[in-house]
């Protein structure tokens, strides 16, 4: 969110996959059609031109949002962080599932390199409160309205039952807003397996009827240990390709997981 | 690579970029008074989408089998973060005691400390972190031939050797042949004639582990 396309077009798609060039051309192929959107802005739905105007960089002032922007009261579970240094500036996305209303949030935050962020999330736990959602085609970023505490740890993900339902979620999302780069996914139920020796080998997730999605982002020993070959709940970022891990639910307990290898 | 790929490479005014066969072409309307440029980037960006909300499962995956049941129970929530610090630091003596009283307890590490304590890097720490892996940090060991010396007694190399994939196995040999050249020499002569020809060549390496003239019969 934020930048359209920009990491698929960065240099770093470039010589890191067998499959760049075709990589890099998708990425400027979503950057045509965006570029494309934006000039057509005037003829867009509301929702989708306000995503749009979100993604070019035009984004509102979180007053406005507070304001006019779509409130969701719920026990919200805190899915994950991922912390990035763009430039100058830290950003942290807080992704967020509501115990009752099953949708999905995500909270950012921007700070100057090195110092702390004004609001804090403990990821596995859960907090009852009303968060307004920016306006969009497919309203995922978030502001906190109100929250009371840290709350309690969650007990059970209100996730996806198999792999087939989440990817008809991603598929009506990425319908409604094409420029999505990650989506969360909260998954119950599935087995975290490596097929094959570790070198060359493939990390993936099963679900109980068989279905397959890669994993991303380098090893999995530390989910594959939490699972032991069994069915856990996985919260993960999902850029497209591949599930990255944010965290495991196995036998009651809530880990958090950082990025291996 | 796929011809809209090959075009945006060769350049539009060498190859002409064809349709991508998808119904997304439909979409681009009148190719009129656009160039051939922008049509080609507007369609690979539409595919693109296209593939993505498209995305279909992988089936075929065969389930991973199962670790058994754990047989005593896990240290306190407490002492796990204790470990977990240290074996993040990986301060030896401290550690050696660590392990030694969790053994002594009758208890084992959690499941989510396993990775980093089977990557402990000193040989003498070895066998106190094989003693508190459970049955979760065996079964573990067994996936990743770094790891082949958690994996227990001959009996479970065995195993490995008679199941496990072309790089456990290879591995598996090799620790074999460091501590019984002969038994190593038996179990790839049982099953010489059965391996491809690519195992061999990989298996034969293991072989320079304690070379000696008894080899050259089966060599």
């Amino acid at each position: 969110m934020g930048e359209p396309a920009a990491e698929q077009t960065s240099p770093a798609v470039v010589d890191y996959s067998p499959d760049w060039p075709g990589k890099l051309l998708d990425g400027i192929g979503r950057l045509a059609l965006f570029s494309k959107a934006f000039r057509r802005l005037d003829v867009l739905d509301d929702p989708l031109a306000e995503s749009v105007r979100a993604e070019v960089g035009i984004s509102l002032p979180q007053e406005e949002v507070l304001e006019r922007g779509e409130r969701v009261d719920d026990s919200w579970i805190v899915l994950g962080q991922r912390t990035e240094e763009e430039g100058h500036l830290t950003v942290r996305r807080t992704w967020l599932l509501g115990e009752d209303t099953r949708r999905y949030a995500l909270v950012l935050q921007f700070t100057a390199a090195g110092s702390p962020f004004a609001e804090g999330f403990v990821s596995g736990m859960t907090w009852r409160g009303e968060i307004a959602f920016y306006p969009g085609a497919y309203p995922l970023r978030a502001v906190v309205r109100a929250r009371s505490g840290d709350g309690d740890r969650f007990e059970g993900l209100p996730g996806h039952e198999t792999v087939e339902a989440f990817l008809d979620h991603t598929s009506k999302a990425t319908a409604l807003l094409p420029w999505l780069e990650r989506l969360p996914a909260a998954l119950i139920g599935v087995v975290p397996l490596l097929d094959g020796a570790p070198e060359g080998g493939r990390w993936l997730i099963r679900d109980r009827a068989g279905q397959a999605l890669p994993l991303a982002g380098g090893d999995h020993w530390t989910l594959l240990s939490m699972s032991g070959g069994r069915p856990v709940d996985l919260a993960a970022e999902w850029n497209g390709e591949g599930l990255i891990p944010l965290g495991v639910a196995a036998a009651g307990t809530y880990r958090i997981l950082a990025q291996e290898g | 690579m796929d011809a809209l790929t090959r075009a945006a490479v060769a350049g539009t005014s060498r190859e002409t970029p064809s349709a991508s066969g998808l119904p997304t072409d439909g979409l681009l309307g009148s190719a009129k008074g656009k160039s051939l440029e922008r049509n080609l980037l507007l369609r690979a960006g539409m595919r693109t989408v296209y593939r993505t909300a498209g995305r279909v499962a992988e089936s075929g995956i065969e389930a991973p089998q199962s670790a058994p049941d754990e047989t005593i129970p896990a240290c306190s929530a407490k002492a796990a973060e204790l470990l977990g610090r240290l074996l993040v630091d990986q301060r030896t003596t401290i550690l050696l005691e660590a392990l030694e009283r969790l053994r002594l307890a009758g208890l084992r590490l959690p499941h989510a400390l396993l990775p980093g304590a089977l990557n402990v890097e000193q040989e003498e720490l070895r066998p106190a972190v094989a003693a508190v892996l459970g049955e979760r940090g065996r079964w573990l060991a067994r996936l990743n031939p770094e790891w082949v010396w958690a994996v227990g007694d001959d009996g479970d190399l065995r195993d490995v050797w008679d199941e496990g994939a072309l790089k456990e196995r290879t591995s598996m040999l090799r620790r074999v042949r460091e501590r019984d050249p002969a038994l190593g020499r038996e179990w790839l002569s049982e099953t010489w004639r059965q391996e491809k020809a690519d195992a061999t060549s990989a298996m034969l390496e293991a072989f320079e582990e304690n070379l000696s003239p008894e080899d050259e019969p089966f060599l």
